[in-house]
């Protein structure tokens, strides 16, 4: 009965000193950029770009497996910074693709059912039970969570209208 | 104490100021309805306190100010609210935005209670805001928001320069109104209890200068010496000096109204790059508003009229109008004769930084000092062709930048380039488009580029707020489902106690 004991205990304990050796020697230095990256993506892990969270997206885009441009929320501005990162030519697509959409709940549709604001990263979802819900325009990154969510499909994403207050000249035509 | 310095670069377009420098002020017609834009001037829009229906008086708040940067706004008319909605504005893009449309019956006025230069300098403060007045010479910054920095300022000084072509509405108002510019001045003065007020105008209005040195003259009280004429200056700027009110003559050149501009003229002082003109005791205001601060304070009038020049050789007599803000652009038009036939272009301010008008249906603001109507000989025709690198820009440019540079960055969509070489710096005057041969677009491409900046950092902005945002959830539902697993762990051990008594 004492022998096993004393075995395991002493296996586990040279077991755990090796591991504990090993993880110093064999060390893998995880790449701190992937770090970096991560802090510089929206960090609401949305999924608009196929990874699962913005840690893989990171990690997708530094070793090369997607392209800066893949975060919708982050637009055109986080894929210059990105591609500045980690000094990669940048393909920009065409404006008007990445114009920032916001979602909007028809009011005639709706039931109430939060689930939308359950799925919402950043809470840009108002309303309590069988009440109708809101969106919050400043706080939605178009993630679309809230469109795959609605058991109505009463949410559709739709780009910022252009204001006075918003608008900005275009780039001139000539030479 | 003063030192002058010429600007830098600057241009000698034709002033085309005779087309309307003869004709006194006249008092515009009232409009059958006005449309009051509800953003007009720098910083938030005001929020409407009336609603379709209401009867207002002229003068009555029908705006309150949207927040610290903002403005009140008065009905320019007697009548009633038509609707508050979406309609064109004097803006480059050509969009609708909010405004608030009073069908006109009668003119009857609200006045704000009287004040005299007795009043301390916070009521006085506070009666800039509740009268609504903002800067009258374009950028149409509140004027409250600016003497708050009172203690900060050693000089007052008078923006009369009107180096804008083409336009003659503060050259009328000094030849007119001499007296109330300069009890405008002394209600400055009260606030901000300045060193010195200089008065800067170009040498180019003779007339006014006249009618400026005799008002002072009087005010001074010794109408024998008259105003002493206190030292023969570089470059031509002469310089009167009347107790604590001068007057200094400037060479004429665009663009001497700039703000920092003519402080440089005036004292020789460069305001430092990125910062007010306050950072270094300057406060300096546009001779309209400083008639229209008379108006609040002595009057109790709110800011619901401005001078206006409506010229161009598409108008038949141009001339200088008296208009209630509000009132559409076509029916000044009309008043001044314009030919429909003949206008190819519409500038709503000057030729210079005004912006073109898709349409004459946009109301007057209170910034907009000129209503161009233009023919096809005064419009530019030239096609632009690649940049030769001459560097006439880089001598133009009153702000010492380097525009074919910023433009070549912000051809290649460098930004940051452009920003090297001065963007953020560019007041956008256009001098350098005037001179440059090859007619390249350069002010456009600066306005372009600074739009995109601008974009960039509301996006920068957004994103971390939303990154916070969705920090705090995430932080949120942890703590929920700790708590749940918590509640959970302490059932379970409830359960086992009852069970297990021993």
């Amino acid at each position: 009965m004492v022998a096993p004991i004393v075995v395991l205990y002493l296996m586990g304990l040279i077991l755990g000193f090796l591991l504990a050796y090993a993880a110093k020697v064999f060390k893998v230095e995880s790449n701190p950029i992937v770090k970096e990256v991560e802090e510089m993506l929206p960090n609401t892990h949305c999924g608009q770009c196929g990874f699962a969270g913005c840690g893989a997206a990171a990690e997708a885009i530094v070793d090369g497996k997607a392209d800066p441009t893949c975060c919708p929320p982050g637009g055109n501005g986080l894929a210059v910074k990105l591609a500045e990162k980690l000094g990669i030519s940048l393909q920009l697509g065409d404006d008007a693709e990445n114009i920032p959409a916001f979602a909007i709940i028809n009011s005639d549709l709706c039931t109430g059912c939060t689930r939308c604001s359950k799925v919402c990263p950043t809470d840009a979802i108002v309303g309590a039970n069988k009440q109708i819900h809101g969106v919050i325009r400043k706080a939605c990154t178009g993630c679309t969570a809230c469109e795959t969510a609605c058991p109505e499909d009463c949410i559709t994403m739709q780009p910022d209208p252009t204001t006075v207050a918003t608008w900005t000249w275009p780039q001139p035509s000539a030479a | 104490m003063f030192s002058f310095a010429k600007i830098k670069g600057g241009i000698h377009p034709d002033e085309n100021k005779h087309l309307s420098n003869h004709k006194p002020i006249a008092k515009a017609l009232l409009p059958d309805h006005v449309i009051i834009p509800l953003s007009q001037h720098l910083g938030a829009p005001a929020n409407p306190i009336v609603k379709v229906g209401d009867s207002v008086k002229t003068g009555q708040v029908i705006a309150e100010a949207g927040g610290f940067v903002s403005a009140y706004i008065h009905s320019s008319v007697s009548g009633e609210v038509k609707d508050i909605g979406e309609y064109p504005v004097p803006h480059a893009s050509g969009l609708k935005n909010l405004c608030i449309k009073i069908k006109r019956h009668g003119d009857e006025w609200h006045y704000l209670p009287r004040l005299s230069l007795e009043s301390s300098a916070d009521i006085l403060i506070e009666r800039l805001r509740e009268a609504g007045l903002t800067g009258m010479g374009g950028a149409s910054f509140p004027s409250n928001i600016k003497y708050l920095a009172k203690d900060k300022i050693h000089t007052l000084i008078v923006n009369a320069a009107e180096c804008e072509p083409y336009i003659t509405a503060d050259d009328m108002l000094m030849r007119e109104r001499a007296e109330q510019i300069i009890s405008g001045i002394k209600i400055a003065q009260k606030i901000l209890k300045p060193k010195s007020v200089i008065i800067g105008v170009e040498d180019n209005k003779t007339e006014a200068i006249k009618i400026l040195k005799k008002a002072l003259a009087k005010e001074n009280g010794d109408k024998s010496s008259g105003i002493r004429r206190v030292w023969p200056l570089a470059n031509s700027t002469t310089f009167y000096e009347n107790l604590q009110i001068s007057l200094a003559v400037v060479p004429t050149k665009y663009p001497t109204g700039g703000e920092k501009q003519l402080i440089q003229v005036l004292t020789g002082v460069e305001v430092p790059s990125g910062e007010l003109p306050s950072s270094v005791g300057f406060l300096c205001q546009n001779i309209a508003t400083v008639a229209a601060i008379s108006d609040a304070v002595l009057e109790g009038m709110p800011l619901v009229k401005r001078i206006v020049t409506v010229t161009g050789r598409a108008v038949n007599s141009p001339g200088n109008f008296e208009a209630r803000l509000g009132t559409p652009l076509s029916e000044l038009l009309d008043q001044a004769g314009a030919d429909q036939d003949k206008v190819s272009r519409l500038i709503a301010g000057g030729p210079m930084m005004g912006q073109v008008m898709k349409t004459t249906d946009v109301p007057l603001v209170k910034g907009c000092g000129g209503i161009l109507a233009l023919n096809e000989q005064e419009i530019p025709q030239a096609e632009s062709s690649p940049c030769v690198k001459c560097g006439k820009c880089v001598n133009a440019c009153p702000m010492g930048l380097v525009p074919l540079e910023m433009a070549r960055h912000t051809k290649y969509k460098d930004y940051d380039g452009a920003v090297d070489f001065g963007l953020t710096d560019c007041i956008l005057c256009g001098s350098c488009a005037y001179v440059c041969p090859s007619h390249l677009p350069l002010v456009q491409y600066f306005q372009f580029a600074k739009g995109e900046l601008k974009k960039q950092s509301d996006q920068d902005r957004r994103l971390d707020y939303t990154r916070q945002l969705s920090e705090v959830k995430r932080a949120r539902l942890k703590k929920e489902a700790d708590a749940k697993a918590a509640a959970k762990a302490a059932k379970a051990k409830k359960r086992k106690r009852t069970t297990n008594p021993a």
